[in-house]
């Protein structure tokens, strides 16, 4: 980030601990997209999505004042949006069960060519249609930076576990991808 | 082993942010709720003002502290004069009362709140001992009748707020 920037961005996170309702929004602005992503690729669902945002977001302004360094204000948000869908999924208890089931994937990893004859948008459209548990971890994994141990502990299974789901996971888009078609 | 998948994703991010919100209206939902929030948490609030109490009734009495050598046992309003009984009567059983309906309530009430009700309480005690010292000493009088009075505001307030919080919740479960 630009100095500048970065000034504007500090004022915005002081005048937000304040309680002050416009330099909230312009911060919102600044986030809500990419906010946005995170939950409705965990979610699977844009309704559901869009519950979890509007909750992360009123939980991060009513403890912005928690918040100590105003720098890490989108790393710390992060956090609590990718909690938040977490919270949302435990309670669904879906992705709980299938991750606790004991399914030995084997890894096919010769497969793997990082999709490159996919768009994006069409890799994003399989990664809805998986599971929840192993979408999780996919997510967690691929798009959140977490890695298989902190993975394991943020979801309470081992570390081999957030391997082979992850691993399944690919698998599985890999098939969804090759059955809807020839690539684009 | 090479994960290619993640090598992409990596160096093609801003491609796989794919998906679009209303911003707009997602944030009248976020401003409603923050709102709504800023109205509530009654607790929080007379915690302040009972911590404030507290403060300037322990300030009285170390002003008193400084002023007195402390006796072993105190003297209570009733010994003075038939007058202050009364007074201190109907205050400690106007206590009593709202001790008894707040109870009865079963709220939840904020431990710290109960905390600088027996601040209150102790004070109360320490100034007796002042006026045993003192004896009929105005300001300890004064200071006592001050304590019974802040005691029953306080009181009063939480009984304010519950009544409130029940009515709001029987909104609620009304609809």
């Amino acid at each position: 980030m630009e100095s500048g920037q970065q000034t504007i961005h500090k004022y915005l996170v002081q005048r937000s601990q304040q309680g002050d309702r416009q330099a909230q929004n312009e911060l919102y602005k600044l986030y809500v997209q990419a906010m946005f992503n995170i939950c409705r690729r965990m979610m699977g669902d844009e309704e559901e999505a869009k519950d979890v945002l509007q909750e992360a977001f009123v939980t991060a302004f009513t403890s912005i004042n928690k918040l100590k360094h105003e720098v890490t204000f989108s790393a710390w948000l992060k956090r609590i949006v990718i909690n938040h869908c977490l919270n949302a999924l435990k309670k669904k208890k879906l992705m709980t069960e299938e991750l606790n089931e004991n399914d030995d994937f084997k890894d096919e990893e010769e497969m793997d060519s990082g999709f490159l004859e996919f768009e994006a948008k069409r890799i994003m459209q399989a990664i809805d249609k998986i599971s929840e548990g192993c979408r999780t971890v996919l997510n967690l994994y691929l798009f959140e930076g977490y890695d298989h141990k902190e993975i394991g502990q943020i979801l309470g299974v081992s570390e081999a576990t957030s391997k082979a789901q992850y691993s399944k996971a690919k698998s599985k888009i890999r098939q969804l991808l090759e059955h809807s078609g020839v690539a684009d | 082993m090479e994960d290619r998948l993640k090598n992409r994703v990596g160096q093609e991010r801003a491609d796989f942010d794919i998906y679009n919100v209303d911003a707009d209206a997602l944030w009248e939902g976020i401003a409603g709720e923050l709102d709504k929030q800023k109205r509530l948490s009654p607790w929080k609030v007379y915690t302040r003002i009972a911590a404030a109490v507290v403060m300037a009734i322990g300030i009285s009495w170390i002003v008193y502290e400084y002023n007195s050598n402390p006796y072993s046992d105190g003297f209570a309003l009733h010994d003075l004069s038939p007058e202050l009984a009364e007074t201190e009567f109907f205050y400690s059983q106007q206590v009593a009362e709202r001790m008894q309906l707040i109870k009865s309530t079963n709220s939840a009430i904020d431990p710290e709140v109960l905390d600088n009700l027996a601040i209150l309480d102790s004070a109360y005690q320490e100034l007796k001992l002042d006026l045993k010292d003192n004896a009929a000493n105005e300001e300890v009088i004064d200071a006592m009748i001050t304590n019974y009075r802040i005691k029953l505001q306080l009181l009063e307030q939480i009984l304010m707020e519950i009544k409130e919080h029940d009515n709001e919740l029987g909104d609620e479960i009304s609809i």
